[in-house]
């Protein structure tokens, strides 16, 4: 019993261990055209090949105490889903909504302590709202990608624990002035840093 | 006899006024009314509940921070007509601040003029979704400049310089747009026979589309609401 054991935990180790000296990590730095300080930008990676991987749903939070979407930027996956939680101090109730390409959704009255959920189904973006407050208003990003950072800023990402294979790095950017064109990326044996990203004006 | 008069010369008044507008031999029109609304579970709880933001009579009690719906002023009805290729004039002016609209429906084709009010140079842009933009040449303070709109779509007009200054365009190829009001009355008036599209937006919510046949010598009247649910029921029917 104790020798299936032990081997059962070296294959395991040996299983990390390979998987850790796999798997490697890009990053570099996101320069705007101008300097701008652009606002929510989303680095990401997808296979340069098409690829239907199926992914585990993940759940994601969104909190609304002081009639505000915490965060009021979110990236997730087809088949992901988004709880809305209304966490407010005093009976505040929301109505969360969107009338986007994403996802067309209405979750009726949100009343304090309320958590409804919405379900993506497919990659896009698309704005949501509260009907009932005017400064409520978020972004929902669905991308076929778990790689991917979110930056407050422009200036020093990392994508962490990438395998080998061939990818392109992509950018969303919610500024429609600006754009950014993909890159070919090839992870083989070693990690890739001090890889520029540059956001040019359209 | 002479009580009766009156009485009979508001009634053909409330009739004249319900028919809709005067026609000119041949044409149509479209006319009705355009309101915005809190969401139905909003507008339920309120008659239920005197707590919060809800008030004692059954009504949503609208504060700053809300979406007041009775008081909004940029609504359009606007309508599609396949023969109109664009060519209309808007104006959009420029403070420190804000925009003068924040948002606004117009043709592809039409010409958007910016004035700038502002202290300092601004530099507009209009853009969509994707690689399409076009920008406007930096608009001197006190100066004014001018696009021929080329895009369809959802489009923001932004500035470079200053994040604040921003409207949303709906642009769509025939259309002509009137702003009104919530509640306001609207009438699209000599409209020859035939098949439109008519729109009713509010940049927050999105539009609702429906397809009106005119005919010569008829009023069509067409209500429309404008919330989060009847919008998407509108959606989902089309």
């Amino acid at each position: 019993m104790f020798l299936t054991r032990l081997i059962l935990f070296s294959v395991l180790l040996t299983f990390v261990l390979f998987a850790k000296a796999e798997a490697h990590h890009i990053s570099g730095e996101v320069k705007v055209e101008g300097g701008k300080n652009l606002k929510n930008l989303v680095v990401y990676l997808v296979p340069a090949e098409p690829s239907n991987i199926l992914r585990d749903p993940v759940v994601h939070k969104i909190m609304q105490k002081g009639r505000r979407f915490s965060p009021d930027l979110i990236v997730v996956s087809p088949g992901d889903k988004v709880q809305f939680l209304n966490d407010e101090d005093r009976e505040i109730d929301h109505n969360i909504y969107s009338l986007s390409k994403l996802k067309n959704f209405d979750l009726g009255l949100g009343e304090k302590g309320s958590v409804l959920e919405v379900t993506v189904d497919k990659n896009g973006s698309g704005n949501f709202y509260c009907s009932v407050h005017k400064l409520m208003e978020g972004r929902l990003v669905s991308l076929n990608t778990r790689h991917f950072v979110v930056l407050d800023k422009p200036g020093s990402f990392i994508l962490p624990n990438i395998p080998q294979g061939n990818w392109i790095l992509k950018m969303y950017v919610s500024h429609r002035r600006y754009k950014f064109t993909p890159i070919n990326i090839s992870v083989t044996g070693s990690s890739h840093e001090a890889v520029e990203l540059k956001v040019v004006k359209k | 006899m002479i009580k009766i008069f009156p009485v009979i010369l508001i009634l053909i008044s409330l009739a004249s006024c319900s028919s809709g507008p005067e026609l000119k031999p041949g044409k149509g029109a479209i006319y009705g009314t355009v309101t915005a609304e809190s969401h139905k579970d909003i507008i339920a709880k309120a008659s239920k509940d005197n707590d919060g933001f809800y008030g004692g009579d059954g009504r949503v009690v609208f504060t700053e921070q809300m979406v007041n719906y009775e008081k909004l002023k940029e609504l359009f009805v606007c309508i599609l007509d396949s023969s109109f290729s664009g060519g209309n004039d808007h104006l959009l002016v420029a403070n420190n601040k804000r925009m003068s609209h924040r948002s606004l429906a117009i043709a592809k084709g039409d010409r958007l003029w910016v004035q700038n009010n502002s202290s300092s140079t601004l530099t507009f842009f209009i853009a969509g979704r994707d690689d399409e933009i076009q920008v406007y040449s930096p608009i001197k303070p006190g100066e004014r400049s001018m696009i021929t709109v080329q895009q369809e779509g959802e489009l923001e007009l932004g500035s470079d310089e200053n994040e604040s200054l921003m409207t949303t365009l709906l642009s769509r190829r025939g259309l002509i747009g009137q702003q009104h009001s919530s509640g306001d009355k609207y009438s699209v008036e000599n409209l020859n026979p035939g098949q439109y599209k008519i729109l009713f937006w509010f940049w927050r919510l999105g539009y609702v589309e429906k397809t009106i046949i005119v005919k010569a010598g008829e009023n069509i009247e067409v209500n429309q609401i404008l919330s989060v649910d009847k919008i998407l029921q509108s959606k989902n029917e089309t």
